[in-house]
């Protein structure tokens, strides 16, 4: 019993932490994806990463990197803390978009 | 006497147990990583329709060699591309799971069709995109697909109109 229970509170422990990580990794990709469709409208990189924060932790980091009309948004979240300050991976996302044509040469949201 | 019997029960106790747990946690895991996959997959249809939708019109070929080449980006292969009839693409994006089926989504882009048979008002709405479905037990469906909600497709169209009338003008 004295080594059973804390084997089974610990593998519970990895169960919960395993659902939130992989809810964690479902919001990431959403919010990369969001951020990154906005970049490909031809959104400031300013107002990208607000989009892509809006749905995520305050923690999370996004990252907005262009190359050529290639637009990629990395989002960076700290993985969630399982116990006593012991924490999962981190979550790292990249969503990858490539810039749409504008209209008569400026932003066509002007 | 009483006591010894005790000992047994509890055994059984923590064996089912760690039985239930081990279930959870082995489902937690398939769970999880079949809706990773299914969001993962569902962005790479999304960018690659729209990437392959802003070539139209151009071959095929063309097209789908930009639909790939944007779908590999996100980590995801190509799993179909065609060109509909009404000008629209259809992407079909895989993306695989240790131990189960791949995941494969489909998203469209495009020109909307026209509200009417007017041919004027349909180059003024703005790129249309759906989501598909995917073939297994339906964990990833709580997400959601296509346009995000803050972004409608008449707010949209509408401020694409208008930007057009204003560039054209």
């Amino acid at each position: 019993m004295a080594v059973v229970l804390p084997v089974l509170l610990v593998v519970l422990g990895v169960a919960l932490a395993t659902l939130g990580h992989g809810t964690t990794v479902v919001r990431a990709t959403d919010a990369a994806r969001a951020a990154a469709r906005a970049a490909a409208r031809g959104d400031s990189d300013e107002t990208v990463r607000a989009v892509a924060a809006r749905e995520l932790p305050a923690e999370a980091q996004v990252v907005v990197a262009h190359s050529g009309a290639d637009i990629s948004v990395t989002v960076v979240v700290p993985g969630p803390q399982v116990l006593l300050g012991l924490r999962l991976p981190q979550v790292r996302v990249r969503a990858v978009s490539v810039a749409e044509p504008t209209v008569g040469g400026g932003s066509p949201w002007g | 006497m009483s006591q010894r019997g005790d000992d047994g029960s509890a055994t059984v106790w923590v064996l089912t147990a760690a039985f239930l747990l081990s279930a959870v946690a082995v489902g937690a895991l398939w769970a999880g990583g079949v809706t990773a996959a299914h969001s993962k997959a569902a962005t790479a249809a999304d960018l690659a329709a729209l990437a392959a939708a802003v070539k139209l019109p151009a071959s095929v070929a063309s097209v789908c060699t930009e639909a790939r080449r944007v779908a590999e980006r996100n980590e995801a292969e190509l799993a179909g591309c065609r060109v509909e009839a009404d000008g629209s693409v259809v992407v079909l994006a895989r993306v695989r799971v240790p131990l189960l089926p791949p995941v494969v989504v489909a998203a469209r882009a495009g020109h909307a069709p026209a509200p009417s048979d007017s041919s004027t008002s349909s180059s003024r709405t703005a790129p249309s995109l759906s989501s598909g479905s995917l073939p297994l037990p339906h964990l990833g469906d709580w997400t959601q697909d296509g346009h995000p909600s803050e972004q409608p497709q008449s707010a949209m169209a509408s401020r694409v109109a208008r930007s057009q009338a204003r560039a054209l003008a």
